[in-house]
């Protein structure tokens, strides 16, 4: 119970002095002539002194320091972001295509083991086709300039084995037996799976299907027959074998046989 | 020196407190050169005839701002009250290290202390007048001493001394109230 008096005594004598405290404005201090001579001694006028030389050594220390810790910051904020957090957007997707091949290209250079998924690499293009192959399941073909691109009509005992690009279709063409003027052709179809079809021995086409490949100009297929005619890729006109009637096989050179071959080739036998 | 002139002051030191921590080796000299004296007569004031010499706490206390200025974020005013409080704990720290490892009185220090009162008390007229202030302040309680000495020896606001001794601004009027209460009733006392 004395602790409780004590407090509250003390309490009460708090609150008094609170409100006394208005009364002690700076200027009743300045007037108390009790601290004259503190006052004074506090305001009189300091020897004039150099700073101390250990103190500025000391204050450029801690100014190089500082700048120091600095450049540590920003290097290692530098390296954080070159070998984690770029890969790390670039595995993601976030960063552009560009952006993601040149973060590549610097892993490479600097030999450092970090590999981008070519997903995040690439360019937007058709998956699992070559731009050749893409040309043909698009049914372009910029690579057989057709001088006429009408078909001839086809004699009784021909059928075009081929089509215009234009005109593939999905299914598979029969063609006529003929040995001097069948064609191996290779049709397209927009699914990309091209379709040979071979003139057999008897006449009798087989035909087999095989996935898009690669072809060349002048290169053969794959599926070269023994019996073709000849045609070119340029066109009728041009260095070109002679076609023969006996249907000496040649190798077709073009991916795309066109109607004015088996034209030409009924021109020459009429001849 | 007019209200208006002490505010032109404060707003140059101001700048010259912003130059000092970017690291202008002039500014923080002129800093030193406007603080020092008073903090030095502060820190002979509270420890007056004491061991350490005000001039070896005040060393502590400038290595200790020079250390951490560039983290110091504030104006002139916040500047002053953080240099004393940081004075302050260097004080604490230095009379714990005598209590640790107390030694026995030695002339050299007394002629040391004595060194630095004559460079330190340049000027007053009545030094027997002013050790026995000094003495009296010392035997108030510590809060009550440092507030008084805060106020007139290193001539702070209400509001720096209330940040340089972590009180709200009333307790500090509170605190100097009483500490001249108590001294006019010592020096009545005494004069009786």
């Amino acid at each position: 119970m004395s602790g409780f008096w004590h407090r509250l005594r003390n309490e009460l004598a708090l609150r008094s002095a609170y409100r006394n405290v208005n009364n002690l404005t700076g200027d009743d201090l300045a007037k108390e002539q009790l601290l004259a001579p503190l006052r004074q001694f506090a305001a009189a006028p300091a020897n004039p002194s150099a700073i101390p030389v250990g103190l500025l050594q000391e204050f450029n220390a801690s100014q190089r320091r500082i700048k120091g810790h600095k450049k540590f910051r920003y290097g290692a904020g530098g390296l954080f972001a070159a070998i984690i957090l770029f890969p790390g957007l670039a595995w993601a997707g976030v960063l552009p295509p560009s952006v993601a091949r040149v973060v590549q290209q610097v892993f490479n250079v600097v030999s450092l083991p970090i590999h981008i998924p070519s997903a995040a690499t690439d360019s937007a293009k058709p998956s699992g086709q070559t731009p050749n192959q893409a040309q043909l399941t698009s049914g372009g073909s910029s690579s057989t300039p057709v001088p006429d691109a009408t078909p001839s009509e086809p004699s009784a005992n021909q059928l075009s084995s081929t089509t215009t690009p234009a005109e593939s279709t999905g299914a598979t063409e029969p063609e006529s037996n003929t040995h001097s003027t069948l064609t191996p052709t290779q049709t397209t179809t927009k699914s990309g799976v091209s379709t040979a079809s071979q003139p057999s021995d008897d006449g009798e086409l087989s035909t087999s299907t095989k996935s898009p490949e690669p072809m060349s100009e002048n290169g053969g297929t794959a599926a070269s027959s023994t019996e073709s005619s000849t045609t070119s890729s340029e066109g009728v006109t041009g260095s070109e074998p002679t076609p023969t009637p006996t249907g000496t096989a040649t190798t077709d050179p073009s991916p795309t046989p066109t109607p004015t071959d088996t034209a030409a080739i009924a021109t020459s036998e009429s001849e | 020196m007019t209200d208006r002139d002490v505010e032109i002051y404060r707003d140059g030191l101001d700048a010259t407190l912003k130059l000092a921590i970017k690291g202008d080796e002039a500014c923080f000299g002129e800093l030193w050169r406007a603080l020092n004296p008073r903090l030095e007569r502060f820190l002979y004031a509270q420890g007056a005839m004491g061991d350490p010499p005000a001039s070896d706490v005040a060393s502590e206390t400038w290595l200790q701002v020079v250390r951490d200025l560039p983290k110091f974020k504030g104006d002139y005013a916040d500047f002053r009250s953080w240099l004393y409080q940081v004075a302050r704990n260097r004080m604490i720290d230095a009379a714990r290290a005598k209590a640790r490892r107390p030694k026995a009185s030695v002339d050299i220090d007394e002629m040391d202390r004595w060194a630095s009162l004559e460079d330190l008390a340049v000027g007053v007229a009545n030094r027997a007048q002013l050790d026995g202030i000094i003495d009296k302040i010392r035997d108030l309680p510590a809060a009550q001493s440092e507030a008084l000495m805060l106020r007139i020896v290193a001539d702070l606001s209400v509001e720096e001394t209330a940040k340089a001794m972590k009180k709200t601004p009333n307790a500090i009027r509170v605190l100097v109230h009483r500490a001249l209460a108590n001294l006019r009733e010592e020096i009545g006392v005494s004069g009786q």
